[in-house]
Parts: structure tokens; sequence; C-alpha cells
């Protein structure tokens, strides 16, 4: 079991930059308690950002595999561990969504578009979670706005935080957040009854 | 087909959000699994990792003994507590009045003021 591979460790205590360089030195304890505190955080970005949860595990293996090759270089106190984790999923996952829309637009020509599947999703709607229903309206939302969108609302960081890990101003971060916040509102606006939010609730 | 007249407010839209950070999706043992053995592997091909001494990074070694380890060893950390304690006398212990420092310097010295006293500035009062 993944909970008795990450038991409770000796060097709990340590920072993220020393658990790196003990790591880089050959301590494979290390490498389990790095573990333990990032990669659910960096699967469950990845899910939320792709919505596909055996695509988020490949994304997930591969920024923590890009964490144990940087390890050696690790400049510790220049970044937080957990910030440069967010990056590396938001490039890998931006990476993904460009391929996978490259691939929708060269078979589009050969797939008929369903004539209207707002009625099939409603009515999944009505049996799914809260959560299914904010994940499905997220992947409407263009990448940046959906990456600003989760990593304020849903991961909870700071807009100087998520400026810093998409490479743009803080101003931009609230555009976006803003933007994200009112799609997703009109994308699940039609659907408020069966999350619950009806009328006098 | 509209379900009700009131808008969704942000308060909804919180409230989902919450939600959703209380249902995160975990990771399952595979994939915890196949990262590890991605960090063992990326460890071997480390040269660091190939000549760190193993006593360090055993599963019975002693937080004390990492922290060692990342100092470079216990050697190298005996040495930095070894010039701290010197530092530490160093900025605490008087200077010795041997007449060493005349003697070098080539002459007597009567009096060696360090620091200016207080009597200087109240001479030049106008």
């Amino acid at each position: 079991m993944a909970r008795d591979t990450l038991a409770l460790s000796a060097l709990d205590p340590l920072s993220d930059d020393a658990l790196l360089v003990l790591y880089a030195k050959g301590d494979a304890e290390a490498a389990r308690l790095l573990t333990k505190r990032h990669l659910g955080r960096v699967f469950g970005f990845a899910a939320r950002l792709l919505g596909d949860k055996a695509e988020a595990e490949d994304v997930a293996q591969d920024a923590m595999l890009r964490m144990w090759r940087v390890a050696p270089d690790w400049r510790a106190g220049e970044a937080q561990l957990s910030s440069w984790l967010y990056r590396v999923v938001v490039n890998l996952c931006t990476d993904r969504q460009r391929s996978a829309r490259r691939r929708r637009a060269d078979a589009l020509d050969d797939v008929a578009e369903p004539a209207d599947d707002s009625a099939d999703v409603a009515s999944r709607m009505m049996t799914q979670a809260r959560t299914d229903a904010l994940q499905t309206a997220l992947a409407t939302l263009p990448d940046r706005q959906r990456q600003a969108v989760v990593l304020r609302h849903i991961e909870g960081l700071s807009n100087p935080e998520i400026a810093a890990i998409l490479e743009i101003g803080v101003e931009a971060v609230e555009s976006l957040t803003a933007r994200g916040k009112r799609a997703l509102t009109a994308a699940l606006q039609s659907q408020k009854a069966a999350l619950g939010y009806d009328d006098g609730v | 087909m509209m379900m009700g007249c009131r808008m969704m407010t942000d308060h909804d839209l919180d409230s989902l959000f919450a939600a959703a950070r209380a249902d995160s999706p975990a990771p399952s043992a595979a994939l915890t699994a196949r990262v590890l053995a991605d960090a063992d592997a990326a460890m071997a091909r480390t040269p660091a990792a190939k000549i760190a001494p193993t006593s360090a990074s055993g599963a019975g070694a002693s937080l004390w003994t990492r922290l060692a380890a990342l100092f470079g060893g216990a050697g190298a950390l005996a040495g930095m507590a070894t010039a701290t304690v010197a530092g530490f006398y160093i900025g605490f212990a008087q200077p010795m009045n041997n007449g060493l420092l005349p003697a070098v310097l080539g002459g007597e010295i009567a009096e060696l003021e360090m620091m200016p006293g207080l009597d200087a500035l109240l001479d030049e009062a106008p």
C-alpha cells in the first residue's frame, strides 16, 4: 500500500531543499518523503487541468521524474519546490492539450459533431456529484483561465504565487480568474437545480 | 431549459470549489510505486549518489548522520563546529598586553585608544 510505503520518517522536520540535497547524495528515504509531500498535490492538480486520471498520472510521474533529475543542481532558497512543480505540471499539461487539439483538428472531418449533447450532459449531471459538474465546467475554460482558477480557488495559492508559476503579472492573474469564474457561472447556470442551487436555497 | 430564475452566485461557486478541495483525487499505489522506482533509477545515475557514503543513507541511519551528510560528512561538520567555537572565543577574549605589538611596530606605545573618548567631543564645544 502507498500509505505503508510513505510512513512517518525521522526526516519529516527537514525542508524540501534539505531533502533534495539528501536525495542527490543517495538517500532513498528522502525520495520517499518528497513523494509523500508532493505527489498528491501534483497528481490532483494535473487531474483538474486535464480532466483525465490516466493522463494526469502520466503527467504527475513525468513532473516527479524532472524533480529527481534536477535535485543535484537544485539551488536552495531560490524557489519553492511546490511552486516549481506547479509550473512543470502547467507546462506538461499545456503541451498535452495542444497535441490533443491538433489530433482533434486532424480528425475533425471524419467525425460528425453530436446533434445536441447538452441534453445528454444535463441528464448525466442529474446523477453526478458537484465536483464532477465543476470538473466538466472547468474543461470548457481556455487553458490559462483553467490553470489560474484551479490554482487560486482549488489549490488555494495567492495571486503573486500564481503569477510566478504562470510567468505573468498579478493583474493578468486577477483578470484570468475573474473571467474564469464568470465563464464557470455561465456554464453551471443551466445545471444549478441539479447541483442544489435552486430558487430559495 | 431554464430550471429557475435565480442566477448562480459567487457563494454557490465557492461552495463548489470547497467541495472540489475536499474531494481531491489521490494518487494510486501503482503511481506511487512508479514514482519511487523512477527516483531509485535517477539516483543511480547521479554521480554524487555513487560516491555518497551508504551509511548516511541506509534505512537505519539517524537524523544526525543524515544532517552530517548534508554538509559533506561528519568530518566537515566537526570542522565547522571547531571554527564556530574558535570564532566565538576570538570575539570574546581580551587582547593580551604582552609587548608583542610594540615590538612588531618597532616602537613603544604609551597609550592605545581603541575608541575616541567623550572628552574630545566636549573640548570642541563652542
